[in-house]
């Protein structure tokens, strides 16, 4: 049911790049962040949560909560479809052991968090040229969320600020009380 | 790298719990300024902390502890005496350091220039002048003529001993501890049954002995030695820490003093050989060391974290456990470990799966389908369920914490916001060594800090108006713990002030939270109540002293969230306490499963009353926009999860449909669901930050075949839908007649004989048995009935109370009127019930029947039947005092003023796959 | 408690043990016997007769040694090899001369 990413262990100074689509869109995350990849995982909806959370997921006796990419970039959310892929975040915990953490490691929560996907794709080298994203592919997005564009000759990737996707950036009340 | 870092954090935490243990001893300090275990522990702390500091070059704070371990050592040696402004300024610093340890590396940034000043004035003010200070930071030297001295106490107490310098090199090139070892001969040594050869062999094992000085006092003659006892002292080093030195001679943290290694190093370089003589030494003058050398000195020795890495776990985030209290002093570091809060979780995760997996496999294993028939398979399934039982136990316990820690820290609370208001208060603490597992303390912290601040604040009065009220000028807050019928009580008891029912009331009305009439008729004890309500708060205006705007009702939405309960007891002009009942344990409730719109939730057991399918016997109706549910006479507020939850309204098929009743401290109210599906253990698991913005939701579990139910918090679906002013307009009102606003309520006309007529309010009911005689025993005078292992009812005959025909003889089968809460641990026997009525209070003759416990006389049903004044005939019942305290246990109190603290389970149906029912342990 | 004079030397043989059993005995004993030796310039006290060393011992010699201390008198402890051991475990030696019989020979 899990796939596991083989660790990189690399003396890199920078850390590996998962890529991932979603609604026909590329995407790509800091590798360190990414604990592990779920298939088809079963998501139990939540009534009342913010509309970026899907719902949550059994994960080995804990509850993880699942967040709907397109939402928490600020996409038309659709009618939510069966998920794929969850790529399951590091955890507060899992984070410290690293002896070298992605730099906004601070913001994991001590809870698991996870991303829906649709498919994994490549994993992609460090030395990756991540640009600053051109306004036009950030348009009507959190631009929190966004680290960044790789570019290459048919598409762009979007990189995903992880730290501050899991984050509570601002305590969005949630619709009830 | 990281191994730099996490050699980091353990300086920091172990810092932070020295620093811990020094607050506290100071706190102390200021009412035993002289007690040397307080002073010897202090300067232990100091000096740790300043060792720690050394070795990783945190300048700053080396220097301040530096200063204020000096000072303690004058004062451990007795040169001076500490007072209130020394103390104080002790305690300053303690905060300083730890405002350093924060972030040591920015230590710098820490003002401190105050303290330092002070304690070195109180250096110079001595007339040993000053510590030859070891000088880091890139210090000045001192001025010529408070040069580099030698203390002369330093000196007095090792001039005793005859010993070359040179035999300390040893010891401090290894950074060995340097202590002096006192004890009396006859008393300290020879009453453990110990040689005295045996002892100094002991001694020299441990480490060398440099030096030994035997005396008596000085009035001892021959004449009256017999009674005297030899003193000795032992100039010792070794590499082991004071606490082992201590359990390994079998004496006391008193008698061992340990010298400051770095003051040795110093002297030895200035000393010449102490000679056969004592001598007081007169040092020469040292040139200025550079500060390396002497920072070398001074890391080494003592420093905590050299001996505990090779011990520490990977974690860098770690607690300490201790798996049983063990007497606080003589704490030996063999008997705990630390371990990381983490993997403490994740061992909690696993029990909790291992139960859950058990709880499977008992029920599979149970069928007569799988495995019933086999014994060979049934004996191994009892095994694993009883490990599982005894792990899931076992790990429960690792997770327990002393209350104590959770104490400590109010002492200085207290202590602080007393001065600040100038009043004098004392803080006793009782039960500290209760265990609480560590999520129940996190979550009690906030509420007690705000309790025992509110106390301080409001209820403590200053002392003017306490001696014009005839009590000391002098306060007391007590903060308890204790174990009570399988919960822990935590207690907050003051001698204030108290408060005042009929200002409550006033603030109530004018807050829009009862309307006036209510306030009228409002009792005492109901008054009290009204602090919980929500945005409720009586203090003029929200100091900063008594928190951020947090009411009591937030305290007791807190303590609730813990699965807890909050009473509150107090009386003008004497005092306040408020009661604190947690369960022990707290992963693993009994929950009910229900079903809404497809979705599975849990319920908390604790809260479920009933459950009722509305219908004819229940109906469910439509009053002005709010539903209710008419449940024997009374009418309860009805809230529909599926329009909390946010669902879109659903037209069709009420009929499916349950109500589940669920209780409150003081309101019912009851919850539509869609289907009724188990009475299940869950292991409550915690939801995510980014769930938690849901109120409504507590927690969520995993359920048997894995899937995921969110836990409802009862309170907060009631705060959502119902106020507090709608909930008791409804528990005045009764049923149709209710509709038209007029006052009649509906009562229930019984016999107890074949005599009189007798009419009870409905409201006062819970519910009526019908039972048989042979169900009936006799415990001592009383007649009663067993509920089950856990309750009894006492049986009441009314004829006892009120002058109504006597029963000469009871039948084989009669009922039993059980009263609400908190009188349900009695019933009234009755042996028919008549019937129902609507009776308006203007209805009641109460000229002709005069009695206590009679509101009078009404016509019903066309016949002259007695109203019972039920709370009369309660109040009669407890008078007759300790009786009253021998049964039903919870259902009972004996105090006016307090609310029942349990809640009676006995409407739950069972259920089909009921694991085990709901006990009334929670 | 026999005690005798010889050049200057008062010498003191107990004549029972010294430690915690007999302090009351024996520092009365022996307090009465110091009143004879105002004129001797030192005190030397045979204990080779005890046989339990014990801090009733060291509580005897030390107020032993006080006391001649205050009338002028050197102290010396004829003891066995083993009692000047015990002796020297709490450092006796720079209050009282221990001599041992090796030592005199």
């Amino acid at each position: 049911m899990n796939l596991s990413l083989a660790k990189a262990d690399h003396p890199a100074r920078e850390s590996q790049w998962l890529g991932f689509t979603s609604c026909g869109r590329q995407y790509a995350c800091d590798l360190l962040w990414v604990k592990e990849v779920l298939r088809c995982p079963a998501v139990t909806p939540v009534k009342l949560a913010s509309s970026y959370i899907r719902g949550v997921v059994h994960l080995r006796g804990q509850i993880l909560t699942a967040f709907d990419l397109e939402a928490r970039l600020g996409h038309p959310v659709s009618e939510p479809r069966p998920a794929s892929r969850c790529i399951v975040f590091k955890t507060t915990n899992d984070l410290v052991r690293l002896p070298r953490p992605p730099e906004d490691h601070e913001l994991a929560d001590s809870d698991p968090t996870g991303l829906l996907v649709d498919a994994i794709g490549d994993i992609l080298p460090p030395e990756t040229r991540v640009l600053p994203a051109p306004p036009e592919a950030l348009s009507g997005l959190d631009t929190r969320f966004i680290a960044g564009v790789i570019s290459s000759q048919d598409s762009l990737t979007t990189v995903l600020q992880i730290g501050n996707l899991v984050s509570m950036l601002e305590l969005k009340k949630s619709p009830a009380v | 790298m990281s191994a730099d870092q996490e050699m980091l954090d353990l300086f920091v935490q172990e810092s932070s719990e020295h620093l811990q243990t020094l607050e506290t001893d100071l706190m102390a300090l200021e009412s035993n300024p002289t007690d040397n275990a307080l002073l010897n522990s202090i300067f232990r702390s100091v000096h740790s902390i300043k060792g720690g500091a050394g070795f990783f070059g945190f300048d700053p704070i080396v220097k301040l502890a530096h200063v204020m371990e000096s000072v303690m050592s004058l004062l451990r040696d007795a040169v001076l005496k500490a007072d209130q402004p020394m103390v104080s300024l002790l305690i300053s610093t303690s905060d300083k350091l730890n405002l350093m340890l924060v972030n040591p590396e920015r230590a710098i940034e820490i003002a401190c220039e105050g303290e330092i000043a002070g304690l070195k004035a109180i250096l110079d003010g001595t007339s040993s002048g000053t510590t030859p200070s070891a000088r880091k930071g890139g210090e000045k030297p001192p001025a010529k003529n408070t040069k580099i001295k030698s203390d002369s106490v330093f000196d007095k107490e090792l001039a005793r001993f005859n010993f070359h310098p040179d035999d300390l090199l040893d010891g401090l090139k290894h950074g060995q501890n340097f202590y002096i070892v006192q004890a009396e001969l006859a008393k300290e040594i020879e009453s453990q049954s110990q040689t005295l050869e045996n002892f100094v062999s002991e001694l020299a094992s441990l480490g060398t002995l440099i030096g030994t000085e035997a005396s008596l006092p000085d009035h001892v003659t021959l004449s009256n030695c017999a009674a005297a006892d030899v003193s000795c002292r032992f100039f010792f080093v070794t590499a082991l820490e004071p606490f082992i030195l201590c359990g390994a001679l079998g004496l006391g943290d008193e008698n061992i003093h340990q010298i400051d290694s770095s003051k040795l190093g110093e002297w030895v370089k200035t000393a010449p050989a102490q000679n056969m003589a004592p001598i007081v030494h007169e040092p020469q003058e040292i040139e200025e060391k550079p500060p390396e050398a002497v920072v070398s000195q001074s890391i080494v020795p003592t420093s905590p974290t050299v001996p505990t890495i090779a011990t520490k776990p990977a974690e860098p985030t770690a607690t300490q456990i201790d798996p049983k209290p063990v007497a606080a002093a003589k704490r030996k570091p063999e008997e705990t470990i630390r371990i990381s809060v983490g993997l403490l979780d994740s061992l909690m995760n696993l029990a909790g799966e291992m139960v859950l997996g058990r709880n499977r496999l008992l029920r599979i294993a149970g069928r007569s389908d799988t495995g019933s028939d086999n014994s060979q398979m049934q004996s191994v399934v009892q095994e694993i369920s009883s490990v599982t039982s005894n792990l899931q136990d076992t790990i429960m316990r690792a997770r327990l914490q002393p209350v104590g820690s959770l104490f400590g820290k109010f002492t200085r609370i207290v202590r602080d916001l007393s001065h600040k208001l100038d009043k004098q208060i004392q803080l006793e603490i009782f039960g500290d060594d209760v265990e609480l597992d560590r999520t129940l303390l996190e979550g009690l912290s906030d509420p007690l800090t705000h309790l025992v601040r509110n106390s301080v604040d409001h209820g403590i009065e200053i002392p003017a108006n306490r001696i014009a009220k005839g009590k000391t000028s002098c306060g007391t807050i007590r903060l308890s713990a204790a174990h009570l019928a399988g919960r822990v009580q935590i207690e907050v008891l003051d001698d204030g002030g108290g408060m005042d029912p009929e200002r409550l009331k006033a603030k109530a009305v004018e807050k829009g939270v009862i309307t006036t009439e209510q306030a009228s008729q409002m009792t005492d004890s109901d008054a009290l109540q009204l602090i919980f309500a929500a945005g409720f708060s009586t203090a003029e205006a929200v100091s900063d002293i008594s928190g951020r705007g947090v009411g009591m009702d937030v305290v007791k939405t807190n303590i609730e969230k813990l699965g807890g309960h909050v009473e509150l007891e107090s009386r003008l002009g004497q005092g306040t306490r408020i009661i604190i009942r947690l369960p022990l344990t707290l992963a693993i409730v009994p929950a009910l499963i229900v079903g809404c719109r497809g979705t599975t939730y849990a319920l908390p057991q604790i809260n479920v009353d009933e459950i009722v399918h509305p219908g004819e016997e229940y109906p469910l109706k439509s009053m002005g926009g709010a539903r209710v549910l008419e449940l024997r006479g009374q009418l309860l507020p009805v809230v529909d999860l599926s329009d909390l939850l946010g669902h879109p309204p659903r037209e069709n098929t009420k009929q499916e449909n349950f109500v589940v009743v669920l209780r409150l401290d003081h309101v019912s109210y009851g919850l539509i669901v869609n289907e009724i599906i188990s009475n299940e253990e869950i292991v409550v698991k915690p939801l995510g930050r980014h769930l938690r913005s849901v109120s409504y939701y507590t927690g969520a579990t995993i359920l048997g075949q894995g899937e995921i139910a969110v836990i409802l918090d009862p309170n907060s679906m009631a705060q959502g839908r119902i106020s507090a002013s709608q909930l008791a307009q409804n528990a005045s009102k009764s049923n149709e007649a209710a509709l038209s606003e007029s006052t009649s309520e509906r009562v229930l006309i019984f016999q107890e004989t074949n005599g009189e007529f007798l009419a009870i309010h409905l409201k006062k009911v819970m519910r009526v048995e019908s039972v048989k005689a042979s169900d009936i025993e006799r415990i001592g005078s009383m007649d009663c009935l067993r509920k089950n292992h856990d309750s009894t009812l006492r049986l009441v005959q009314l004829s006892d109370l009120l002058p109504i025909k006597p029963q000469t003889q009871r039948g084989d089968e009669f009922f039993l009127i059980v009263p609400r809460p908190p009188f349900d641990g009695l019933c009234l026997v009755a042996s028919r019930i008549v019937d129902s009525a609507d009776l308006s209070d203007d209805q009641i003759d109460r000229a002709t029947f005069k009695a206590r416990g009679l509101k009078g006389s009404a016509v019903l049903s066309d016949r002259l039947s007695l109203v019972l004044d039920f709370d009369a005939i309660a109040e009669m019942l407890t008078a007759g005092g300790d009786e009253t305290s021998v049964f039903a246990q919870g259902h009972f109190m004996l105090t006016a003023n307090s609310q029942k603290p349990g809640h009676s389970q006995h409407h739950i149906t069972q259920l089909p796959n009921a694991n085990a029912p709901a006990t009334l342990t929670n | 408690m026999k005690t005798t004079n010889q050049k200057g030397d008062f010498k003191i043989t107990p004549g029972l043990e010294l430690n915690t059993s007999t302090v009351e005995t024996a520092a009365a004993q022996l307090e009465k016997a110091l009143q004879k030796a105002d004129a001797a310039k030192s005190v030397e006290i045979d204990l080779s007769q005890t046989s339990a060393f014990d801090s009733g011992t060291v509580k005897i010699l030390l107020a032993l040694a006080q006391e001649c201390q205050t009338r002028g008198l050197n102290l010396k402890i004829q003891a066995s090899e083993e009692a000047k051991q015990f002796l020297n475990l709490f450092h006796l030696q720079r209050r009282m001369s221990i001599i041992t019989q090796e030592d005199a020979e």
